[in-house]
């Protein structure tokens, strides 16, 4: 099955919430859709939108990576070269903790980082619909919609507003794998 | 239940107080129905409470017959049931204070729930003068007095005293508004006598401008007695009792960890409230989120210092900083600290870092009752190894002292104690309306529900930014 | 009051960004002025680098001077970013908007700034990298992390790190305005950086949701460095340095300078830049009513120290507390410390009318960061000036030209860093104030109307 992506510029929140409503009335679901606007609107504001994201378990896994590499320096080290600072013991716990503890929340904040640009979609730098109008100040209504409702879904933001409406060309997915399914945690 | 709007599924806010969207009657009218009914269970409670202070206070005066003052170690878990009433008791009014100061909407229905511990105060001030006659005058041993007249007892007592006065201040001037609301309301003659005392006050402007700096100041005020009370405690009851301990963080320590027994208070005595208080649509889950975040740092913070006091003699390796090291974390009162540990850092840490317990009601409270479980067994951790058997007026600590491990007589009195103290804030709860009639009117005028497009939002006004 | 006004999109962006597009010539006179006083710093460090640290004040048994004391400072400046940014987003603080990136670049440069003088102090810094870094897995010799002084790069380097990043993380959105708007070379440096960014919800929310975690990360992080900077003292056993207080004493120090430098910043981009539309009275107002609080703790902590280094009474610490409190310079030291620090600018901040008034604002700042280095002179330089039973000498320290030229350039380097990052990138956070007009509402009670805003649970 064919998709194609439509672009529609809205000058205003207004009528931006006006298209999107109208989409739904023409059939086109919300997961179908996104919205562009070049700062956050209090969620669900464009209807909400059931986008989910495994954000939580980078810093997690990173954490335990930078727990794993803090114990291996600081441990490994003091066992393979022995040697006594001031009576403390040759297997110092306490400036392990610390050295550990920096480990850690050094690898938390990389893999958060990491994290944050995978779950993001990026890097991706060819877009095939976009427009540097949308960090102007307008908002965009992205719609991924099969090529058979390409028009109506036009048609809806050009009576609801949009100032431009633009198409992309046409691009093939497997006819099994609808566009929602490529938005993880979709639900009706 | 979920709304539909322009064919799109608009999710059920977040549930929050319920109580934000009554009309300012309804408030009035539920505080004070919950102030005159209280059902049999509070009757069956207080009895228990006030036999359990009872036996508190015979075990406390067989334990003065039978020893005198002259032990400093028989006075050991009274002094512990002093530290831990000023750790959780006494602090509990600082979370409201918190609260006021950074101008937060959530605090509005917990601001009463934590100022009435403050009710409670004379629990400490009594046990406080008890002590005093066990400790030594500040010659020959470290003091952060310095040859003052009449240390440490003069200056401690003005802080502790001074410290319960102002506690008691704090709740009276911020109930005002809401006893004389019941004065005005309750015309059957069955307003209490307290009320009698808010016949001035009648809402005028001026009047609330008054009130709102008093409690302002009030509270500032508490809390800064508050710091400086548990600093002169952490210095004359515990630091200046065992030889060469001198850790200039414990103070602090002593007061962060106080604070965390607070929040923890003000978290078992909100969902005790919401459970059985009639308080149900004030305590959403917006109250609890928030008081989970503070419980959650206060647990960080207590590692902190904990770890702060530690590594530094650890590092230091004097024989004396060994032996002291080995008498808080180690030998004597190993599993105190474990328990204090666990309970008042990992718990927290584990289960609270995880958003949707923190966003529930049950998480929260299981950790705040561990935190008051944890608590306690660092306050005998500490008061033990202060009270202990030893010579004071040596420099250095030169053997570890024996452990202090409580008896019967210990229990009852540390369990009297804290009976005592909840009992005085259930009969507060007959006086003074919980949660606060003018505070929660005040917070539904800056509170408002509005539609912003698709989606239903909540707007919180903010006056001061 | 009524201050904050919602303004046309396009009027925010033009403004904010135009550090970038224009130099002003303020920026100009910055650039030359602050670059003259780097170029002296380069010949000083230079000077130092061939002829040794002989050119110094550093003797024997009081090796670590100024340069040490500014490491310490510049440390403690780095605090305001994550204090400001990571406490206030945590908090949901409204005010926080247009202070964030600036605060988090002072951070970042600080940082650097800060992570440069151990090694200068050295005199010989190749050498030091060669004992840093000699993770030699063919002999068998490692660094032994026993030292607070691998600890404390171990810090500093987790520290600038996570400011890197959570600094480009948080200005990707911008730099996609940035990519939309620019030609050139500078279209390509954008497009790279902002790597595809396009503005959708999902980016959105996961925008917001790694604010959250990297703000509680960096919170972690940010209170662990300025106590291993204050570990590399307290470890030792020389009186008055070693005490358990130090870590959070320095801490709450070093938010208490930083966030002072932060309203510095305020001012002197409202000034330079013209912000005044976005950094108004109101931000001033409510960061004077955090510094309040802020200082009071401090002052608290500070006395904790002082209190109990006399608390038993021990000579060795008396004796330095004595020359703390009696020697010249110690006791103008003291004199700073306590009233630029806190008895002029605190009792200045508790009134409202004060703490709107942003040039008061902005000298009080000033103050206490005077106050603040004088603090950090005032405890690490006496401890090592007495002779004690391991050490054989005492000396007094005294700093050369070198040293002063050196603190001169640091002063003038972090200023300079952040004027080069405005004609990049913008200073002020776009999207986060675009944001916070996107939430901005109003509730009427009676004839007032109250600023209010959405708040999302």
């Amino acid at each position: 099955m064919a998709l194609r992506d439509v672009l529609g510029l809205y000058s205003d929140i207004d009528s931006a919430v006006a298209g999107v409503d109208k989409l739904a009335e023409v059939g086109i679901h919300r997961e179908d859709f996104e919205v562009l606007s070049n700062a956050p609107y209090p969620e669900g504001a464009f209807g909400h939108d059931h986008t989910t994201s495994r954000l939580g378990l980078w810093p997690v896994v990173g954490a335990c990576c930078g727990f794993a590499v803090g114990l291996l320096i600081t441990g490994g080290t003091q066992v393979v070269y022995p040697m006594v600072t001031d009576g403390k013991p040759l297997f110092s716990i306490p400036p392990m903790v610390v050295i550990m503890y920096e480990g850690t929340m050094l690898a938390a904040v990389i893999f958060t980082v990491l994290g944050a640009i995978f779950e993001s979609r990026m890097p991706r730098f060819s877009r095939e619909i976009y427009d540097t109008r949308i960090t102007d100040g307008y908002i965009g209504v992205l719609v991924h919609s099969p090529e058979e409702s390409v028009n109506s879904a036009a048609e809806a933001m050009r009576a609801t507003g949009a100032e431009d409406v633009r198409m992309a060309e046409a691009r093939a997915t497997k006819a099994s794998q609808p566009a929602r399914a490529n938005r993880k945690g979709a639900s009706a | 239940m979920a709304t539909v709007t322009g064919g799109h599924h608009v999710p059920e806010p977040s549930p929050v107080t319920r109580a934000w969207d009554y009309t300012p009657g309804q408030l009035v009218r539920d505080g004070l129905q919950r102030l005159r009914a209280k059902g049999q269970w509070y009757r069956i409670s207080l009895i228990i409470l006030a036999i359990l202070t009872v036996i508190g206070i015979i075990a406390l005066i067989v334990q003065a017959i039978a020893s005198g003052w002259g032990d400093r170690e028989n006075w050991g878990y009274v002094a512990v049931a002093f530290g831990y009433i000023m750790s959780t008791v006494a602090a509990a009014p600082c979370v409201c204070v918190a609260g006021r100061l950074t101008r937060a909407h959530w605090r509005r229905p917990i601001d009463r729930i934590s100022e009435i511990w403050a009710a409670a105060m004379i629990v400490p001030a009594i046990l406080f003068l008890l002590l005093m006659w066990t400790v030594p005058n500040t010659h020959g041993r470290p003091t952060i007095w310095f040859g003052w007249w009449a240390a440490p007892y003069l200056w401690d007592a003005i802080l502790v005293l001074g410290l319960a006065f102002t506690g008691y201040a704090l709740l009276y001037v911020s109930s005002i508004p809401d006893l004389a609301i019941a004065r005005a309301q309750i015309e059957d003659g069955s307003a209490n006598w307290l009320t009698r005392k808010a016949e001035g006050f009648f809402g005028t402007q001026s009047q609330w401008r008054v009130i709102e700096r008093a409690v302002a100041y009030l509270g500032a005020f508490y809390v800064v007695m508050y710091i400086g009370t548990m600093t002169v405690i952490a210095a004359d009851f515990i630091m200046s009792l065992i030889p060469g301990y001198k850790s200039a963080i414990f103070p602090a320590y002593f007061a962060i960890s106080g604070f965390g027994g607070g929040v923890a208070v003000v978290v078992v005595t909100a969902s005790i409230m919401r459970l059985w208080g009639g308080a149900e649509d004030y305590l959403g889950r917006e109250q609890f989120f928030a008081l989970a975040k503070i419980q959650l740092a206060l647990g960080l913070l207590f590692a902190y210092f904990i770890w702060t006091d530690f590594v530094i003699p650890w590092y230091g390796r004097m024989p004396w900083e060994i032996l002291q090291i080995r008498l808080l974390y180690f030998d004597s009162y190993l599993w105190y600290f474990v328990a204090a540990f666990a309970l008042c850092f990992i718990s927290p840490l584990v289960l609270l870092m995880w958003t949707k317990l923190r966003r529930g009601r049950v998480g929260p409270f299981i950790v705040s009752s561990g935190v008051l479980i944890g608590l306690l067994a660092d306050r005998i951790r500490l008061f033990s190894s202060a009270f202990s058997d030893k010579d004071i007026t040596e420099d250095r600590l030169h053997a570890l002292p024996p452990v202090l491990h409580p008896g019967v007589l210990d229990w009852l009195i540390v369990i009297g104690a804290i009976a005592a103290c909840i009992a005085l804030v259930m009969l507060a709860m007959r006086l003074i309306p919980v949660p606060s009639i003018w505070e929660m009117t005040e917070g539904t005028r800056l509170r408002a529900r509005r539609r912003f497009h698709n989606v239903e939002v909540t707007i919180i006004g903010k006056p001061d930014y | 009051m009524q201050e904050r006004r919602n303004l046309p999109q396009m009027e925010v962006i033009q403004e904010l960004l135009l550090p970038v597009t224009r130099t002003t010539m303020w920026m100009w006179i910055g650039f030359i002025v602050l670059g003259t006083i780097l170029a002296a710093f380069a010949f000083a460090v230079a000077w130092m680098f061939y002829w040794g640290i002989g050119v110094t004040g550093l003797n024997r048994p009081g090796m670590w001077g100024f340069m040490i004391v500014d490491f310490v400072f510049w440390i403690g400046i780095s605090h305001a970013g994550v204090m400001i940014s990571a406490i206030l987003r945590l908090t949901q603080a409204e005010w926080r908007r247009p202070v964030t990136r600036a605060a988090e670049v002072m951070t970042m440069f600080s940082l650097m700034t800060a992570m440069t003088l151990p090694f200068i102090h050295t005199g010989r810094p190749w050498r030091t990298a060669y004992w840093v870094f000699p993770y030699d897995f063919w002999r068998g010799i490692f660094p032994d992390v026993r030292s607070a002084l691998v600890m404390d790069p171990s810090a500093v380097f987790t520290y600038l790190t996570g400011t890197i990043l959570f600094i480009y993380i948080t200005t990707v959105p911008d730099i996609a305005t940035l990519r939309d708007r620019s030609t050139g070379w500078r279209k390509g440096l954008y497009r790279v950086l902002a790597l595809g960014w396009q503005n959708d919800e999902r980016q959105w929310m996961i925008q917001a949701a790694t604010g959250f975690l990297l703000a509680a990360l960096m919170l972690s992080i940010f209170v662990s460095v300025h106590s291993i900077v204050s570990w590399d003292f307290s470890f030792s056993l020389d009186p008055v340095w070693h005490t358990s207080v130090w870590a959070p004493y320095f801490v709450i120090g070093a938010v208490h300078s930083g966030v002072s430098a932060a309203v510095t910043l305020m001012v002197l981009m409202r000034w330079m830049f013209g912000f005044d539309k976005y950094i108004r009275e109101e931000h001033f107002d409510a960061i004077g009513r955090l510094l309040v609080v802020v200082a009071t703790a401090w002052v608290f902590f500070f006395m904790l120290d002082v209190f109990f280094a006399l608390f038993n009474q021990d000579p060795r610490e008396t004796a330095v507390m004595k020359m703390r409190f009696e020697q010249w310079p110690y006791t103008l030291m003291l004199v700073l410390i306590f009233v630029f620090g806190y008895f002029i600018p605190v009792p200045i901040w508790m009134f409202r009318k004060f703490r709107r008034n942003i040039k008061l604002m902005f000298w009080t700042s000033i103050m206490v960061n005077i106050g603040m280095w004088s603090e950090r002179y005032w405890l690490v330089v006496p401890g090592l000036e007495r002779k004690y039973e391991w050490t054989f000498d005492w000396n007094f320290y005294r700093p050369g030209i070198v040293e002063i030229t050196i603190i001169l350039g640091t002063f003038a380097l972090v200023p300079f860093l952040f004027m080069c990052f405005s004609k990049i990138f913008p200073p002020v956070s776009i999207w986060e104030e675009k944001e916070g007009q996107n939430f901005l509402q109003e509730i009427k009670v009676g004839k007032a109307s109250i600023p209010a805003i959405v708040r999302e649970f």
